[in-house]
């Protein structure tokens, strides 16, 4: 049956509702837990390894989020491997939860159309995480702030807020994914460890296997263009991977310093003043083909898992 | 005729009789003579004068001169000095001189006026007798003589001129000599050793010496090109001495580069053409002529100018060329070095440009035409599968 009226009626209700849910959730307040250890630690780490230096840095807030001290990955990288956990965490069992619980079909009883529910648990489980996130990110920057004496600038809170985004969006990704797992299977847990196992392939083996995949695709030869080729495929291949992008947009908003991402000709740096900063404009320009990927990714995993959840048949 | 040939036949016998060889000229006299280049002489009052005296044998035998003073005033010490001895008497040889110097030493209580005394040469079978005069207290006016044998220099701006002035006391006392210069406003002048650095306010120079010094003038920076006359002069209490002297400043120009506002940065689009403005200003003394433009920049940008080339650029003026800068069309966003020359003959200068190059927004559009249909479909697909 057709669905009249707008597909909006009851998506508020069921946004409100999700939300709610998350936050109050144990699962959420474990893994914030987890974040907040894990970026806390990393934070201070930078913290503490900025104290030392005496070097002048113009953009000092921003390598809050990328210093590194030695046990202690950086806070980019502790978010680029725990944002999709989290963001998993929120939509492993969007759909299949409430089939386990058998509240769909009331749910659907109530005059709330499937899309607005769908929409609705999607949004919630983004708007948890921009609420997550958001904290987190002040709490970086007030502990900058304590701990440094210093206020951030104007393209230092910009760029930051850059950042900002495409976390959410790097975390949206995932959350359309692991609802689509959710769609997709009637088992919680197999939705849970497909989606573990998709994140595993792109977060840790991509790396591996972009390569390989370059090597095999790639036409045979030798000679710096055949050469080139492959660093480009590689590069393409490698950029399937949400990871990759993120790691990407995050290098170019938080060290204004990058030029470029990818194979650059020596011709073209000629005569180029390196370590100079790029303006804001620039390095959001920079990023905007990997900002951009991954919010066309959140919208296509979003749509994948929407036709698939018009198309199943709930009984109660 | 008769008498030549008379006085021919005499030197003839003459020499014979010696057994010497004779030169061709004949001396006409015959005998013993004393010389004195300056037998009446002036000096300053209490002060020792010497006399240089040539004592002659003009065609007689060999023999010993005795040398003895006429006349000298009492109190005064005169004495005959020989290679450091004091001598009574000479040895010439016929036709040859011998030479000694007196040393006379005036009273010091000589009062002014003239004395006379005479100095006698006696030999075996002649005598001479050469009087002398001295006027004490008659010396010569104070007078100076200043002398430049390179009076007209010419040089850059930049350099000092150096004169070499060779002052000379030609008074009879010492002097205490000054030595300067009337220059323009602006200009410097160091008067120092000839060979040296050591300045020379003023010096004493002793009567009838001679001393070099070095007058250096600066121009002011930026001196116009000209002709800059300049009197030298100097001067002791009593007198003074001038010359006139010239620098010829040659002009020269120098070039200045900055972009508008003094910035050196600007902004350009990748493959795009933006114009940046470059001030050309000459700081220099003289106009530069024919200054051409050009830039090194990275590979693959081009820099054109508008124009190309300014005929000429007066001294402390300045014009406004515009560089219309294209960078490559691949150029990575970024700050790139651009080095622009401007060079007119000897003179040139480059500035170093910064350029930001941004790049074009067309794949942003790209990324939002991509989540646009990305959203196409979505909506594509709500409307497609939108049921209860």
């Amino acid at each position: 049956m057709r669905r009249e009226g707008s597909l909006w009626t009851g998506v508020g209700t069921v946004f409100a509702k999700e939300t709610a849910d998350h936050l109050g959730s144990v699962r959420l307040w474990f893994l914030e837990g987890l974040i907040l250890l894990a970026a806390g630690g990393a934070v201070y780490a930078a913290i503490s390894r900025i104290r030392d230096s005496v070097g002048q840095d113009p953009f000092l807030f921003l390598s809050l989020f990328t210093l590194a001290r030695e046990p202690l990955p950086s806070f980019v990288v502790f978010l680029g491997f725990l944002v999709p956990l989290v963001a998993i965490a929120l939509g492993f069992d969007a759909v299949n939860g409430e089939h386990a619980r058998r509240t769909l079909s009331r749910v659907l009883a109530q005059p709330i159309y499937r899309d607005a529910l769908l929409i609705g648990k999607f949004l919630a489980g983004l708007a948890t995480l921009a609420i997550a996130f958001v904290t987190l990110w002040l709490l970086v920057i007030g502990l900058g702030i304590l701990m440094t004496g210093l206020a951030p600038s104007g393209e230092e809170v910009v760029r930051g807020f850059a950042f900002l985004l495409v976390t959410v969006a790097y975390g949206g990704v995932w959350l359309a994914v692991a609802m689509l797992f959710s769609v997709l299977f009637r088992q919680q847990a197999t939705s849970a460890l497909a989606a573990l196992s998709v994140w595993l392939l792109l977060s840790v083996f991509w790396a591996m296997i972009a390569p390989l995949a370059a090597e095999a695709l790639a036409p045979a030869g030798a000679g710096p263009f055949a050469e080139l080729e492959r660093a480009r495929l590689q590069l393409a291949i490698a950029r399937v991977s949400p990871n990759v992008l993120f790691g990407e947009a995050t290098l170019a908003i938080l060290n204004p310093a990058t030029r470029a991402l990818g194979p650059v000709f020596f011709a073209q740096l000629e005569g180029a003043v390196l370590g100079a900063p790029l303006p804001v404009a620039e390095s959001l320009l920079l990023v905007w083909p990997q900002a951009t990927g991954l919010v066309a990714a959140v919208i296509l995993a979003f749509t994948v898992a929407y036709v698939l959840f018009q198309r199943q048949e709930i009984r109660a | 005729m008769r008498a030549a040939i008379a006085v021919a036949l005499a030197f003839a016998l003459s020499a014979s009789a010696t057994g010497q060889t004779q030169k061709e000229s004949a001396p006409a006299y015959r005998g013993l003579w004393v010389a004195t280049p300056y037998p009446s002489f002036d000096a300053p009052a209490g002060e020792p004068v010497t006399l240089e005296l040539t004592v002659h044998n003009s065609g007689l035998a060999p023999q010993p001169v005795q040398l003895q003073l006429e006349g000298v005033p009492p109190g005064w010490s005169a004495s005959l000095v020989g290679e450091g001895k004091r001598v009574r008497s000479v040895f010439v040889a016929p036709n040859d001189k011998a030479t000694v110097r007196l040393r006379l030493e005036p009273s010091p209580k000589a009062t002014r006026g003239s004395y006379r005394f005479a100095v006698v040469a006696v030999g075996a079978e002649s005598r001479f007798r050469l009087p002398l005069e001295l006027n004490i207290g008659q010396t010569l006016p104070p007078r100076l003589a200043l002398r430049v044998d390179l009076p007209e220099l010419r040089g850059s701006p930049g350099t000092e001129f150096d004169f070499k002035a060779a002052v000379r006391n030609e008074g009879g006392d010492d002097a205490v000599v000054r030595v300067d210069a009337a220059v323009p406003q602006g200009f410097r002048v160091r008067v120092t050793e000839q060979w040296g650095q050591q300045e020379l306010p003023s010096f004493t120079l002793k009567a009838g010496e001679e001393k070099t010094v070095s007058v250096k003038i600066q121009p002011p920076f930026g001196a116009k090109e000209g002709r800059y006359p300049v009197l030298l002069g100097a001067t002791s209490g009593k007198a003074e001495a001038q010359r006139e002297i010239a620098l010829e400043v040659a002009g020269e120009p120098r070039l200045e580069l900055v972009g508008r506002e003094e910035r050196l940065s600007a902004a350009a689009e990748a493959g795009r053409e933006t114009a940046i403005e470059i001030v050309v200003a000459n700081t220099g003394s003289a106009t530069a002529r024919d200054v051409k433009l050009d830039a090194s920049t990275p590979s693959g940008w081009k820099v054109t100018f508008q124009p190309e080339r300014l005929d000429a650029i007066e001294p402390n003026a300045r014009q406004t060329v515009k560089a219309l800068v294209v960078p490559a069309a691949k150029a990575i966003a970024g700050d790139y070095m651009m080095t622009v020359r401007a060079s007119a003959g000897g003179a040139n200068r480059s500035a170093d440009f910064r350029v930001t190059v941004r790049t074009s927004t067309l794949w942003g559009v790209v990324g939002i035409l991509v989540i646009a249909a990305a959203l196409v479909v979505l909506v594509a697909a709500m409307l497609r599968y939108g049921r209860r």
